[in-house]
């Protein structure tokens, strides 16, 4: 009973109760902050070697409350192609996060610093690899090779090769004409008279012609002789009309296509001239020559950064649409939409701070806010900017600032500009081909640019080179010749000017070495453009006489049937209508003339006989 | 189920007071309607640890409440409709709707919303109704229940004498 007492007498709340509580969150949460260091640890290092395929080593992972963060001490990355050097590393870096944020799924890191960041550092001791090499393919080297082979003044086999030439277009055209118009004249031939038919008019001509005529009935029997012959030679005479209309039609199109072919050499030379510098060997550019390495190297670096970003702004969309197609399916509930005054992306570093290290020992300041793939959430632009940090104390200086903005449909723009200021540029080789080495041994580099990325890029950078000094070896005229130039240049301008997609960009470089290399180029090579122009020239007219004289033989066959066709056409103007019906007139006259003598005769006749009866008396 | 009548009877037969029960009842309510993974799922669990309550009574109820909100669900969305689209709360909604725990809460949803409503508006008469049923239940029913054929044969059963013996009574 007493106990039943006691138990009755508990009071709702339970202390005891309370102490588990406690000692379950506290040991949670030291369990948390302990362990979560190693963990983390563990797993980011594991997740690089993966993805990288090299040893990764991280010092240690520690995790902050207030504000909750994550620290990363000590990481270096071995390069998976040298196992000696390391991809990169850095000291430190560390990133505070918004846990609210995070727990409606959204990484929204407040500051991302990196302390510094070096790239290619030797390693105390070698990295191990953890998957195969990857195979790395050059496909960038063609344009290079283009520029290079740009310098060479190409045969005229080389240049006959490459050019589309309409003179082979119109000689086998010719052919096709010939072919075609000759099937059609040999066609219509089979309805020309004979030989048979016209010696036939001839016998039947003459039969006409000596026939006598005594009486009417003759007349009417010859008219309809003639009828039928006039019928007869009309016909030949229409056929022999359509043949000859088919003949000019024919001879048009052969003249026509003769008339095109005897042009083409012509419109060839002036195409062969438009798409090379045989004019004006000025128009080679030596910059493209000596810098287009360079540039060609950094649109191949920025593709495949564009490449490598461009997966994760396209999974951003996947991601979305999947999301709503999840919340369609939801047949309970519906969500209400509320202005909501701070909107964030899936994930967004506010503020990022990276020092870097680059490989020739200058510090690089790279910063950027609102870093994040969908500009759209917060319309507002992400801004990034890198600036050289001069320790030096030098007047060096290199400043790049931009923007960029990705919108609800993922496309992604950008603009920016970088200046740069008193940069020593000592021993960087330009040209190290078999025909000429190039050094610059010393200058100082000034210039501008800048860049805007809409669907494709628009570039435009200005270099200016000071105190110049180049050296270099070569081992033919050219090289020798512009080795012989460049060495005297102690300053020059570069414009550099990038456009289009990254994949095939258009690259424009131009520069005021060019003008000081051409004048010394276009006197050595202008004789050999001339000696090229006067063979290539002649190589168009062999083709063409080549062509004119495969169809020689067949155009004096033609011309011999117009000659044919005329004396089928005399033969019938023999028998011509006139002629038919003035024999008939002849004929007629004839008889009528006859008859009448007859008719006077018998009158005579018949009076004499009178006046011989009338006179009898007389004695007559 | 028969472990559930079992759990009834043998909390409401037992000397465990009424408003533990009670507490126990309303807190299963909590839960039913608006899951464990919530800040009220978070409070009810601490208040589980604090408070002196029966937690058979709890678990058991937890489900069947679980099991009521699946059924009052077009109820809960109805009210949470009308106050979520209510015009004169949406200046009051949009300034909630800025901070974090009603986002994590997902209460722009009107389902979550009208389940939170309804089940914090359940509470107190939940508890009270309950507290007043078992006290009835005790003084004037439960000599009479256990006559019942049904519940001797309940209370010899394997399940019954299983729960008991887990429960150390």
């Amino acid at each position: 009973m007493t106990e039943q007492t006691t138990k009755k007498q508990l009071g709702m709340f339970r202390l005891s109760g309370a102490g588990v509580l406690a000692l379950v969150v506290g040991g949670t949460a030291a369990a948390g902050y302990f362990g979560a260091g190693p963990i983390t640890k563990s797993i980011l290092s594991s997740s690089l070697e993966k993805a990288i395929g090299a040893e990764n080593n991280i010092e240690s992972v520690q995790y902050q409350l207030q504000p909750f963060g994550i620290k990363i001490n000590g990481l270096q990355q071995t390069d998976p192609d040298n196992l000696s050097q390391n991809l990169f590393e850095f000291k430190q870096a560390s990133a505070s996060l918004n846990v609210w944020e995070l727990m409606l799924g959204q990484v929204l890191i407040e500051e991302l610093k990196v302390d510094s960041l070096t790239f290619n550092t030797e390693r105390t001791t070698a990295g191990e690899l953890y998957v195969p090499e990857a195979v790395h393919t050059e496909d960038s080297t063609s344009t290079i090779s283009d520029f290079k082979n740009s310098i060479k003044v190409p045969s005229k086999d080389e240049l006959l090769a490459k050019a589309d030439l309409i003179t082979e277009k119109k000689a086998k055209q010719l052919q096709t004409v010939w072919t075609s118009e000759k099937e059609n004249v040999e066609q219509s031939l089979k309805n020309l008279p004979s030989k048979d038919s016209l010696k036939k008019y001839e016998t039947q001509w003459q039969a006409i012609q000596n026939s006598e005529i005594k009486s009417l009935e003759d007349l009417e029997a010859l008219k309809a002789k003639i009828k039928q012959l006039k019928a007869d030679i009309s016909k030949d005479k229409e056929a022999v009309a359509q043949i000859k209309s088919q003949y000019k039609t024919s001879k048009s199109n052969l003249d026509t296509a003769y008339s095109e072919l005897k042009a083409a050499p012509a419109q060839d030379w002036s195409n062969i001239k438009e798409q090379l510098p045989i004019d004006d060997p000025s128009a080679l550019a030596i910059s493209k020559l000596l810098f287009g390495d360079e540039i060609t190297g950094y649109i191949t670096k920025a593709e495949e950064i564009y490449k490598t970003l461009k997966p994760f702004i396209d999974a951003n969309r996947e991601a979305k649409e999947q999301d709503k197609l999840s919340a369609d399916l939801l047949t309970q509930g519906r969500d209400i939409d509320f202005t909501l005054v701070e909107k964030w992306p899936s994930w967004m570093v506010k503020s990022l701070l990276i020092d870097v290290i680059a490989p020739d020992g200058k510090a690089y300041r790279v910063e950027g806010n609102e870093i994040n793939v969908e500009s759209y959430v917060r319309n507002k632009p992400s801004l990034y900017s890198v600036n050289l940090v001069n320790m030096d104390g030098s007047e060096e200086s290199f400043e790049l600032s931009g923007q960029y903005f990705v919108d609800k449909a993922s496309e992604f723009t950008s603009k920016g500009k970088w200046q740069l200021k008193n940069m020593a540029v000592d021993g960087k080789s330009l040209s190290k081909n078999k025909q000429m080495s190039l050094t610059m041994d010393q200058s100082l580099l000034n210039g501008d640019g800048t860049f805007a990325w809409q669907d494709k890029l628009e570039s435009n950078h200005k270099l200016k080179f000071k105190n110049v000094k180049m050296s270099g070896e070569g081992d033919s005229q050219l090289a020798n010749l512009t080795l012989d130039t460049l060495t005297k240049v102690s300053s020059f301008n570069l414009d550099i000017g990038v456009k289009g997609s990254l994949s095939s960009p258009s690259v424009s470089i131009s520069s005021d070495l060019d003008n000081q290399l051409n004048s010394a180029f276009k006197e050595q090579v202008s004789e050999r453009w001339d000696a090229l122009q006067v063979e290539t020239k002649q190589a168009l007219k062999d083709k063409l006489t080549a062509s004119l004289n495969s169809n020689s033989g067949n155009l004096e066959k033609f011309e011999s049937l117009k000659a044919k066709l005329d004396n089928a056409e005399e033969e019938f103007k023999k028998y011509g209508k006139e002629q038919l019906d003035k024999l008939i007139s002849d004929k007629k006259e004839a008889l009528e003339k006859k008859l009448k003598d007859k008719a006077e005769q018998e009158l005579k006749d018949k009076l004499k006989d009178k006046l011989k009866g009338k006179f009898k008396g007389f004695g007559i | 189920m028969i472990t559930l009548i079992a759990k009834f009877l043998s909390a409401l037969n037992s000397e465990t007071r009424p408003s533990q029960i009670a507490m126990a009842i309303a807190l299963a309510l909590l839960i039913g309607f608006n899951g464990v993974v919530s800040l009220i799922g978070l409070l009810v669990i601490i208040l589980l640890f604090v408070l002196r309550v029966n937690l058979s009574i709890f678990l058991a109820l937890s489900a069947v409440f679980t099991v009521l909100s699946f059924v009052l669900s077009p109820l809960s969305n109805m009210l949470g409709e009308s106050l979520l689209t209510s015009a004169s709360l949406t200046e009051f909604w949009t300034s909630l709707y800025q901070t974090y725990w009603f986002r994590l809460e997902t209460l722009n949803n009107t389902l979550n919303m009208g389940n939170l409503v309804l089940s914090i508006l359940l509470f107190l008469p939940t508890y009270f109704f309950s507290h007043w049923l078992i006290v009835k239940y005790r003084h004037s029913m439960m000599d009479y229940v256990n006559k019942f054929k049904v519940v001797q044969t309940l209370k010899a059963s394997k399940f019954y004498r299983m729960y008991l013996t887990v429960n150390g009574q």
